[in-house]
Formats: structure tokens, C-alpha cells, sequence
């Protein structure tokens, strides 16, 4: 089990950016009947979500949610040491879409700038990549983004995926910073289930050709093309009520983390079943555990972020909150983080 | 067992219709992913058992829900 500690290393602050463009889940699928929408969203959680539009990608939402925290925390894209991307939907093949950010933010040329593909997991990773290149790396300011398009992967009538995914970008900005409590994290991989959750064609393993961007019926009974995201429910929703709930409880457990001492749990928005569920088992009481997805649904590698700057952009003093994060899904990759958040800067979500 | 098991699947899948054991599950209206879901949740909250979905795609009549439930617990 990879397991760290950073110290002297301090999140400032927090944005999140969704596209303007909102699809309510009872007025949209019109393949559906109501009654089968509302047991839907009664289980899911999910009442609206928003979709770009073809022109806008992540990285555009990323890129609106960075100029908005650079603007609260009044500090200089000149001040940038490293860009962080991390998505699923970047903006090409290559180049690393953190290269192009680089140019539109105005960040110096001596700037560090890269990729990372990851997903419901991807905060957790990225958080930890940046206190790496903090801690080890001698950098003093990191920028986050992580940001997805998943609307674009999924096939319109797919009601296992197209009724919970949502589009979001996020900003964080992390600084050194001296005399902060340490920031712990666990992380974990299972590469054996790699395709329980999928894209299958359109990289080098299987390349996207006319037949592979077939719409028919699949060995799970369900109708799409071998370029659209496929999940299988049933063994994610087991994974997350066995494996992750297990990684939480073991390093709650090691850091002697009691659910009483801490103020929110924040959960990857995977799905208002699976994350009750989640904090039912850890024995946290609904309270603590805020929700983003009945509004913006789930947002792959933007749901943590974008879940803690809905959280407290609403409240009007932040002070100490120690709080526990958890991102798990697609890879399978998930992880755990304990971090105290000291008056965090979290802006009201912009849109795009 | 079997009255306690056909009461709480019955509200798994909010049925107006009363299910009996030798329902086919496939011909019940109300069973889909998501009610299997919460089926995946229900046998892990009362009886501890992790149920995959290999195992769900193997169950053909609403006993088999049951019969897997009990050989689990043996």
C-alpha cells in the first residue's frame, strides 16, 4: 500500500467551472417512461447534470476555473511553478493538453506542464503529484486542473452511464507553506479489473475504424459502439462497497482518524446510492457528507474539487475543517487523503 | 427465511404485483440493473454476502436469488 505524508504544504484555494447548457433528468430521455425516470433519480441522485457543447472541451472549463482563482487568491499566472492536467477527455492525442494550458493561462515558459490520465480517482493522484513536485521536487506554487467531458464518451441512449455523467472543470492551487498540519494520503491500483469501466476502441490496443464505431447490442445486453464508455454497474458498485470502503477504514484506522474529530467526508460523486452507502458503512452521518451530484451529477476527476467549492462557497466563514477525501473508479484506481483545510478560497461555480 | 426474503425483495423492486419464488426474473416488469443494484446492497447489509454480477446474470428465477443466499451462508 503506497502510503505518504507531506508537510509544509498548504491548499489555498479551489474553483470549479460547468457548462451553462443543463439536462434535467426527468424532462430529457424520452425513451424512458416517468415512472422509470423518477426511480432513476431517486437512486442515482442525479435531477439535472450539465453537457458542453461540441466546441467547448475540459480543458476550456478548466481553463475559466484557474483565471477565476487567480483572480480570488489575487496572485500572478506568472507565479506558476508546475500545471497539473488531469483528464480523460483531453484535447487531442497529443500534445499533453497541460502544454497548451500553459500558453492560454499566460504561465511562464519555465513552467512544468503534463497530463495525467486518470478519472473518478484523478484529484486524489493529482493532489498527491503535487505535493511530490512540492516536497521533493523543490517547486513552490502547483495549479491543479482536473476536468472532464464524459458526456462526450458515452452513447446518447445508454441509460447506465448517460443518465449520471456530467461535464466540469476544476482549479486548485497549492503553496508551500510553513508549520501546516501534514496532508496523509494512501493510494491504491487493481489493473485486473481494468475493463469494468472502458473506452475499448480508440487507442493503439484496439484503433477506432468503422466497425468499431458500430452502434449495436454487446455481450451485456446493452446498445452502443466499442468507442463509447461502457461500465459494468453491478462489479463497480462492489468495488466500492468492499474495496475502497476497506482502504478507508484501514487508514483511518493507521492515522487513528475518528469520524467524530472529523468535520466532512467528500466522496467521488459516483452515484447517491453507492456514495450513502459508502458513508454508511464508515459511520458517517449523512451530515458530514457533502453532495455536489444532485446538481452537476458525476463529474469523473471533478467531482472532489468541485464538490468542496459548492460545499463552502456557500458558507461565509470557512476557519479549520478537517476533512477526508476519497476518489475511486475507473482503472481501478482509488485513494484516500487527510488534509485540514485552513480558510480554503472556494468561489461560487462559474459557468461557461 | 423465505417469507423475510420475499418481503424485503418485494420492496427492492416496488412491485404492485406480489412476487413468489418461482417467478422468472427476467418477466418481472420492475427488474433491471438498478434493482439488481439494490439487491447487490440489501444481501450485503443483512447477510454480510458480496454477490457479483456473474453471480446475478447466473439466477434465472427469484429462488435462485435465495438458494445463493444460503449456500453463501453455509
Amino acid at each position: 500500500m503506497a502510503k505518504v505524508k507531506f508537510n509544509n504544504i498548504v491548499v489555498r484555494g479551489i474553483s470549479g467551472v460547468v457548462p451553462k447548457n443543463k439536462v434535467n433528468n426527468l424532462n430529457a430521455h424520452s425513451e424512458l417512461t416517468d415512472a422509470e425516470k423518477k426511480k432513476t433519480i431517486k437512486l442515482t441522485g442525479v435531477h439535472e447534470y450539465r453537457k458542453s457543447s461540441a466546441d467547448v472541451c475540459a480543458s476550456d472549463l478548466c481553463q475559466k476555473a484557474a483565471e477565476i482563482l487567480f483572480e480570488r487568491l489575487g496572485i500572478s499566472p506568472s507565479t506558476i511553478d508546475a500545471i497539473l492536467f488531469v483528464s480523460q477527455t483531453p484535447d487531442h492525442r497529443l500534445p499533453s493538453t497541460a502544454c497548451i494550458l500553459q500558453n492560454k493561462l499566460s504561465c511562464l515558459k519555465s513552467t512544468l506542464a503534463f497530463d495525467i490520465n486518470l478519472g473518478c480517482s484523478g484529484f486524489i493522484y493529482g493532489l498527491y503529484t503535487a505535493c511530490s513536485l512540492i516536497q521533493g521536487g523543490g517547486l513552490r506554487r502547483v495549479l491543479l486542473l482536473c476536468g472532464d467531458t464524459q458526456t462526450k464518451l458515452g452513447y446518447g441512449e445508454d441509460k447506465n452511464v448517460n443518465f449520471i455523467l456530467g461535464d466540469a472543470g476544476t482549479a486548485t492551487i497549492i503553496d508551500v507553506k510553513e508549520d501546516v498540519p501534514d496532508i496523509k494520503m494512501t493510494l491504491m491500483t487493481d489493473g485486473s479489473r481494468y475493463d469494468k469501466l472502458i473506452v475499448p476502441a480508440g487507442g493503439c490496443r484496439i484503433p477506432s475504424t468503422d466497425s468499431t464505431r458500430k452502434i449495436e447490442k454487446q455481450p451485456d445486453g446493452g446498445f452502443r459502439s466499442l468507442d463509447h464508455l461502457c461500465m459494468d454497474g453491478m462489479e463497480i458498485f462492489n468495488f466500492s462497497v468492499t474495496d475502497v470502503v476497506q482502504t478507508i477504514r484501514e487508514f483511518m484506522a493507521e492515522e487513528n482518524i475518528k469520524v467524530e474529530e472529523t468535520d466532512c467526508l467528500f466522496l467521488h460523486q459516483a452515484n447517491k446510492f453507492m456514495t450513502d452507502k459508502i458513508a454508511r458503512k464508515l459511520k458517517f452521518s449523512l451530515e458530514k457528507v457533502p453532495y455536489s451530484l444532485g446538481f452537476y451529477g458525476n463529474t469523473s476527476c471533478a467531482s472532489i474539487p468541485l464538490t468542496i467549492a459548492h460545499h463552502f462557497s456557500q458558507m461565509e466563514t470557512i476557519g479549520k475543517k478537517h476533512c477526508l477525501l476519497s476518489g475511486f473508479g475507473v482503472g481501478l484506481s482509488w485513494g484516500v487523503i487527510d488534509i485540514i483545510f485552513d480558510d480554503i478560497v472556494c468561489p461560487i461555480i462559474g459557468e461557461l | 427465511m423465505e417469507d423475510s426474503f420475499i418481503e424485503w425483495f418485494s420492496e427492492i423492486l416496488e412491485s404492485e404485483n406480489p412476487v413468489s419464488l418461482e417467478d422468472v426474473l427476467a418477466d418481472i416488469e420492475e427488474w433491471d440493473s438498478l434493482a439488481a443494484l439494490s439487491l447487490i446492497s440489501m444481501v450485503d447489509d443483512e447477510y454480510g454476502i458480496i454477490m457479483g454480477s456473474k453471480d446475478v446474470k447466473k439466477m434465472v428465477i427469484v429462488r435462485d436469488i435465495l438458494d445463493f443466499i444460503k449456500n453463501s451462508m453455509e
